[in-house]
């Protein structure tokens, strides 16, 4: 969470630029992050990512914490502008084809290790993508965001009680599908 | 194989959009209009909220104050017209019995005159 968050939502619901503005270089990366590992194309990523900041800009007017982090609201609105992206486009481009289109950012490692990560995650993204949307939310929320459950739960709107199961199941599902891929 | 997948996952963090997208979907944000209706609605709907809990608190001191001085006011003339009513009846027996013993009095003497005429004519 960030420092003074509350002020800036209030800020930026007033209509202040300048605390929408802390607020968007807090959050675009984790969200856009979340995007991309479902869309797998970096420009659709990016674009999604734009209309949920721009709704949440729109929408603050009306936003109500009710006790929920604001980036629940954030992955709840993403979560939605996926599932919109999906309905209208269902002829999605397999994974498979996408070779090399990871967008890493450049880090110290040699190329050769990041080839192999980049290989790697590719093929937990294919099977990731196997998964139903709930059980994909709650995957890439929980190790590639960090959330807390409860964040989660506030997220896809469902009891934390739900979300470990949703939990359980991904990862054994990722699990079988990944153990199918290698053998 | 759990921590391995979860290792990959992890690594994902370091995925970040470009600098030129960042700057480019600011700019478009912030270009963009705020669409008014939300925040009137807002207000409205702040307002009506309002409204309603300043109606209710009204409602519910009115029915206080009310319940605190309703029943005495009504208790109280209550106990006023029964003493009037009292009074009344009170005045009413006394009339009725003054008007008996006049009645009384004067049938008792034509009764007493009759008598005397009907003995002299015996």
């Amino acid at each position: 969470m960030l420092e003074g968050e509350e002020k800036l939502i209030k800020g930026a619901s007033r209509g202040n630029a300048g605390d929408f503005d802390r607020l968007y270089s807090h959050y675009i990366a984790p969200i856009y992050r979340f995007i991309y590992m479902k869309v797998t194309h970096r420009q659709e990523a990016e674009d999604l990512a734009h209309e949920v900041f721009l709704n949440a800009w729109q929408g603050l007017p009306s936003y109500q914490s009710r006790g929920f982090p604001f980036s629940s609201w954030l992955y709840q609105i993403a979560r939605n502008k996926v599932i919109d992206y999906y309905r209208l486009k269902k002829n999605v481009v397999g994974l498979d084809a996408l070779g090399g289109m990871v967008d890493l950012a450049k880090t110290e490692t040699s190329v050769e290790t990041e080839l192999e990560n980049n290989l790697n995650l590719e093929k937990i993204k294919a099977a990731i993508h196997k998964l139903n949307h709930d059980q994909q939310d709650v995957l890439l929320m929980r190790f590639v965001e960090e959330l807390s459950y409860k964040e989660i739960s506030a997220a896809i709107q469902k009891s934390e009680g739900a979300v470990r199961l949703i939990h359980h199941r991904a990862v054994k599902e990722l699990k079988k599908l990944l153990n199918g891929a290698n053998s | 194989m759990e921590n391995e997948i979860f290792k990959i996952l992890e690594s994902a963090r370091s995925i970040s959009p470009s600098a030129e997208f960042r700057e480019r979907s600011r700019r478009l944000i912030f270009a963009s209009t705020r669409p008014k209706n939300a925040s009137i609605r807002e207000s409205f709907f702040g307002n009506f909220k309002l409204g309603l809990t300043v109606a209710a608190a009204s409602f519910a001191i009115l029915a206080i104050v009310g319940n605190y001085f309703y029943p005495k006011s009504k208790e109280s003339s209550l106990l006023a017209n029964s003493r009037e009513l009292l009074k009344e009846v009170e005045n009413l027996d006394f009339k009725i019995q003054l008007g008996e013993i006049r009645y009384l009095d004067t049938s008792a003497k034509e009764i007493a005159a009759l008598l005397k005429i009907i003995e002299g004519a015996n």
